[in-house]
């Protein structure tokens, strides 16, 4: 109960806009982010036909959104927020991190997840990021060798950026 | 430095003014708040342009506060960067014209005369224009020969007179796919329009013709062939431009405004003296800018003694639909047809400008059909429900999103029919909310009548009926209230009664000697198309008058 409702309020805080996001120790921020790798193949998982995260790079490219100045500080926020209530989850489910969990357990935590608001929008979100790592040019640092683009038979506007211009 | 003209913003509305006044000898000067990107800048960039809003201020340094009018008759505030709603188009050299789709209508006559052909409507503010089409005809004219407007004239029920009997410029090049669309009008009497476009087809007016780069709308253009009022206007002017120039006051005496203040880009304060100022920051910003320059002589905002500035404000209302086109119901050639990227899906409908339904006399609209945008990022997202509406991830995910990117198409479409002008739609500035120069921001007081969605689902079915009869499945829509943030005008009403409103008929204010307003806010109502055609005919009929002024002063 006490969980459940540190949760909401957290939600509620974040939904405010008031930035919570602290500085975290390089222990935690190293799971923080062999978490959302994870969970970035649980949502998008290796397959022979599709595009691959590492082929797409999707975790790095995350991580440079996390810098990004047109990005807002919520959006930010939220991302690091959603790993913390999805970890929250796995231990009210089963007393344990996500990162430990099996297959099919960590399926069963999105599916709890995206039953609540701040869990769909999470997945959204991460699902999103996703989809510019394997969709963006390749000048982002995302879809290498334009295996995106390709997967889709996508053909790209011109003139093509040279540079990020965010 | 004493200029004859100051214009403040650099879009469609500002442009002309400098073009025309500058190339006849003028010195002017043009303040734009935005950055000056040329041509080899501007690339297809989803991230930057789509995803990310380059173009537009970050809501947390520059927003809008909303005060949405409900149906029970309160208010909800929404404070823009909270909510992320924003109301900026492309703050740049040539502004939000250096963004749009091009697609161009010309007002109709019976536009002009709103109120006259269908009497009033209760709770709306509508009135007639002090000025009828025949004095706008040659402007759109010269809009067709300077901006460059291809197209192809066909008879329709509600075709405007035209002046000249063809385009200047021939269409630019069509997917088959408007083939079918064709065919169904035809079946179902409706009239197909190829919708104009401020799109040069070929190399002409010193600019390249379009390159078809698939990426139009939302997207600067690399070629030039897109008719921005900079490509256009600005770079074949001899205007001085100040780019990064944020406008925050103008200074006035009793009759005419002396200085416009401005910031720069590390925000230092600067002023700049003109015998005439010109402002088109867009309707809202116009505005606001008026209501922020108070003075003893006008204590409620410039040009405002008579408390007509910021009102009327309207919107294009209406709203979009889709059809998607999947492979399983078509042969090989049609889909090749259907997935050739770049060529135009120009069609438009006007069948319904004006209606009857149960013996009562509607103004109706416009509806125009075009490919979904080809924003890859965009399409792939859209496919994260099912049909139930749940959230997939996982192989489905995958499996769905490309069925639906490598084996269908969307069609889509856009309903524009008249935001009826009221009380309660206007533009004020927010005691509490400052830009980051510490200005006030802009307030958009928010309300739609109910009548503006009865017409916009009328329009939609219509819409429906040819996207049923070419074979489309998945058809939806949707009309609302919501106001399209890029077809925005009003706030300062040209009329002849200074009582009712800011501008005289040639778009200077009542109040004062020396100011003109040339952006969409002198428009009482909108007509029921997109209004880019119309600010760009209005600006070149006021350079006009302007020129006639600066010439007879300078003889005498
Ligand atoms: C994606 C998109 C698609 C569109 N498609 C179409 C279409 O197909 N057909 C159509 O008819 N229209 C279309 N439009 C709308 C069209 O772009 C506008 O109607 C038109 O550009 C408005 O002209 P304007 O001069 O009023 O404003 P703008 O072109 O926006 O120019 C105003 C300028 O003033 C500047 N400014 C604002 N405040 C200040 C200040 N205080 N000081 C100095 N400068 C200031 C702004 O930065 C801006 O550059 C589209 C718009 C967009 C964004
Ligand atoms: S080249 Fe053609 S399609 Fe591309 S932005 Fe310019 S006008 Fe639009």
């Amino acid at each position: 109960m006490f969980l459940t409702s540190k949760r909401l309020l957290l939600k509620y805080i974040v939904w405010l806009g008031i930035s919570l996001a602290v500085s975290r120790p390089l222990h935690a921020e190293g799971l923080f982010w062999q978490t959302i790798a994870l969970v970035q193949q649980d949502l998008f998982p290796d397959q022979h036909t599709v595009p691959t995260l590492q082929e797409i790079h999707a975790t790095t490219y995350l991580q440079r959104v996390m810098h990004e100045r047109r990005v807002t500080q919520e959006q930010k926020d939220f991302i690091r927020n959603g790993e913390r209530w999805l970890n929250e989850t796995a231990k009210e489910q089963y007393d344990k991190h996500y990162v430990v969990l099996s297959r099919s357990q960590r399926q069963k935590i999105l599916h709890v997840i995206s039953k609540e608001r701040w869990g769909e929008q999470w997945i959204t979100t991460l699902l999103t990021y996703i989809m510019e790592a394997m969709l963006c040019d390749p000048v982002y640092g995302g879809n290498s060798k334009e295996v995106g683009w390709k997967w889709l038979q996508h053909h790209s506007g011109l003139p093509r950026p040279k540079k990020m211009l965010v | 430095m004493m200029y004859d003209v100051c214009v403040i913003g650099s879009g469609a509305g500002g442009a002309p003014i400098a073009y025309e006044l500058s190339n006849a000898g003028f010195k002017v000067v043009v303040l734009e708040k935005g950055p000056y990107y040329s041509e080899a800048d501007f690339t297809k960039d989803e991230i930057a342009v789509s995803r990310r809003d380059l173009y537009t201020p970050l809501l947390k340094d520059e927003q809008h506060v909303i005060n949405e009018r409900l149906a029970d008759g309160s208010t909800k505030r929404y404070v823009g960067s909270e909510y992320h709603w924003s109301f900026w188009n492309g703050s740049m050299v040539g502004g939000s014209s250096n963004l749009m789709s091009g697609f161009f209508h010309r007002l109709k006559p019976n536009d002009f005369r709103l109120r006259s052909v269908f009497g009033a409507i209760e709770g709306a503010n509508v009135v007639d224009w002090p000025i009828d089409y025949k004095v706008l005809e040659p402007y759109y004219s010269k809009v067709e020969t300077v901006i460059g407007v291809s197209g192809r004239v066909v008879k329709h029920p509600f075709a405007e007179p035209r002046s000249t009997a063809t385009f200047p410029y021939k269409s630019v090049a069509e997917n088959g796919v408007t083939r079918w669309f064709d065919k169904a009008c035809k079946d179902l009497n409706y009239s197909s329009i190829p919708t104009p476009r401020a799109i040069l087809p070929y190399n002409a007016l010193q600019r390249q013709g379009c390159s078809y780069s698939n990426f139009c709308g939302s997207y600067g253009c690399a070629t030039g062939a897109k008719g921005s009022a900079r490509a256009a206007l600005l770079e074949r002017s001899q205007a001085e431009i100040i780019p990064n120039a944020f406008v925050f006051r103008l200074e006035s005496n009793a009759t005419e405004v002396i200085q416009a203040h401005y910031y720069d880009r590390d925000k230092k304060a600067h002023t700049l003296k003109a015998k005439i100022f010109v402002l088109a920051a867009q309707a809202v910003e116009s505005s606001r800018l008026l209501l922020n320059s108070k003075s003893r002589y006008f204590p409620k905002g410039l040009a405002n003694n008579g408390s007509q500035v910021g009102k009327n404000l309207i919107f294009s209302a209406g709203g979009a639909g889709k059809g998607r086109f999947v492979f399983e119901k078509l042969t090989q050639k049609q889909r090749q047809e259907l997935m050739e990227p770049g060529l135009f899906f120009n069609r438009s409908l006007q069948d319904w400008y004006e209606y009857e339904r149960e013996g009562k006399k509607y103004k109706g609209g416009t509806i125009d059909f075009l490919f979904e945008h080809a924003n890859i990022i965009a399409r792939a997202t859209r496919e994260f429900y099912n049909d139930k509406g749940e959230l997939l991830w996982g192989e489905a995910l995958q499996e769905k999103i490309h069925r639906k990117l490598t084996t269908s198409r969307v069609l889509t479409f856009e309903v524009f029919n008249d935001w009826l002008p009221t009380d309660y739609c206007s533009i004020g500035v927010d005691d509490a909310v400052k830009d980051k120069y510490g200005v006030p921001v802009g307030v958009i007081n928010l309300y739609a009548h109910p009548h503006d969605v009865k017409v916009g689902e009328f329009l939609a079915q219509k819409a429906v009926s040819v996207l049923e009869k070419m074979g489309a499945v998945e058809i939806s829509y949707s009309i609302s209230s919501s106001p399209p943030p890029n077809l925005v005008a009003g706030g300062c009403r040209f009329g002849t009664d200074a009582k009712t409103s800011v501008l005289d008929v040639n778009c200077k204010a009542h109040e004062l000697e020396n100011l003109y307003v040339t952006d969409a806010s002198f428009m009482p109502t909108g007509g029921s198309v997109p209004y880019t055609w119309t600010i760009y005919a209005n600006a070149f009929r006021v350079a006009e008058v302007l020129l006639k002024r600066l010439q007879s002063t300078k003889t005498s």
